[in-house]
């Protein structure tokens, strides 16, 4: 402590140019240093994880129909069921045709287009489709017929119906008016028919005029 | 009011300049006395006496920069009252009673280890002129100046322990230079 001392009592005598020079000095200060960056890193990391979740949830998580269409159905759909494979187990029959109307009758000529098809739809909520000349044009998975919800008692709503087009928003939508074309949603015969509710394979079809 | 007004003042023995004195460097030698002492009361009690001290010392001294010579007198005082009171507090009846009489022994009775101080304080110069300049405003405002170490480090905007770092790097470079000039203390 005496050498620290005697180095105090030296250093209090150097030259005045020193001393006024480090008073003077301005250091170049780019942020003023007050801990709090750690803080708002944090806080930055966990909004960045709540919006990252809520993207995640919005996209990739599956939507499953409400209570409403649980109930509608005889049974839930399976999450677990193979939404692929199911249809290869049992060959596609036509479906059975709706008692009336024009497109009842090309129903069952579109029908067994459905099995070429991969299973595999590109459909996506808010997606345009266009039916053309009666060809099996999407054909919706469980978990995406899941997802948008099927309608309670799709013959009765499709039925007379004379859609050009059908958009895809996360339900059914069936225009009243239009051109004399027809569309038909149909399920899979094998797996269950319109009215069964089991199974949630759709095919989309139009039949031309 | 100019320094050398208030050096005439001291000089003319004027009353008037310890208020100027007091007006202009008031803060400047409190902020420094509280840095070395870390009381309120001894540090504003070490201001009163370096007044005075100015006063006694002025003439003869004619100080070129009377911010450097109140500054080195605040040191001095700080350093005397800091060791006062640490006799104090240590309750030893000896340090107490050296305590109370190195104040009326004559100064300057050491002409050889004043000499000694004199080489110490070149060294120290020499080693500062090796230093750029902000290296040397972080080691005196440090250890001159007194300023805390998170206060520099506010200063720099780095954190504390960073300037911990530059402060011990700086004291490690002036040990090697006082050991490579053959200066010991």
């Amino acid at each position: 402590m005496e050498r620290a001392m005697r180095f105090y009592d030296c250093l209090t005598e150097i030259g005045d140019r020193y001393i006024l020079d480090a008073e003077e000095y301005a250091p170049e200060q780019k942020t003023p240093y007050n801990g709090m960056w750690r803080r708002w890193t944090g806080i930055a990391a966990a909004l960045a994880l709540v919006v990252g979740l809520s993207f995640a949830v919005a996209h990739y998580f599956p939507r499953m129909g409400s209570a409403a269409d649980v109930a509608a159905g005889a049974e839930a759909p399976s999450a677990s069921a193979p939404a692929v494979a199911a249809p290869e187990a049992a060959p596609m029959e036509p479906a059975p045709v709706p008692a009336t109307g024009e497109g009842s009758d090309k129903f069952a000529d579109a029908a067994p287009a459905a099995p070429e098809q991969t299973m595999e739809s590109s459909l996506k909520p808010g997606q345009e489709i266009h039916f053309e000349n009666g060809e099996v044009d999407v054909i919706l998975t469980q978990e995406q017929a899941a997802v948008c919800g099927m309608p309670e008692d799709l013959e009765s709503e499709v039925e007379g119906k004379t859609p050009m087009w059908l958009e895809f928003t996360g339900e059914w939508y069936v225009p009243t008016e239009g051109p004399s074309a027809y569309a038909l949603f149909v399920y899979s015969p094998d797996l269950g028919i319109i009215s069964d509710g089991t199974h949630y394979f759709a095919v989309a079809v139009q039949f031309m005029p | 009011v100019e320094d050398t007004a208030i050096v005439e003042l001291y000089w003319e023995r004027d009353q008037q300049a310890i208020v100027e004195s007091d007006r202009k460097y008031g803060g400047y030698c409190g902020t420094m006395a509280r840095n070395i002492l870390k009381n309120m009361q001894d540090a504003e009690e070490c201001v009163n006496d370096t007044w005075h001290r100015a006063w006694d010392t002025m003439p003869p001294q004619r100080p070129v920069s009377l911010r450097a010579y109140l500054g080195r007198i605040v040191r001095n005082l700080a350093i005397d009252k800091w060791r006062r009171g640490k006799a104090q507090k240590r309750g030893d009846g000896m340090d107490v009673m050296l305590s109370e009489l190195e104040g009326c022994l004559p100064g300057g009775a050491e002409p050889e280890r004043e000499m000694e101080n004199r080489e110490i304080t070149a060294a120290i110069e020499g080693w500062l002129n090796t230093l750029n300049r902000e290296e040397r405003a972080v080691f005196l405002r440090r250890y001159w100046y007194g300023v805390p170490v998170y206060e520099l480090a506010q200063q720099w905007g780095c954190t504390p322990n960073r300037m911990a770092q530059r402060l011990l790097k700086l004291r490690t470079g002036l040990r090697r230079y006082l050991e490579g000039q053959e200066v010991w203390i």
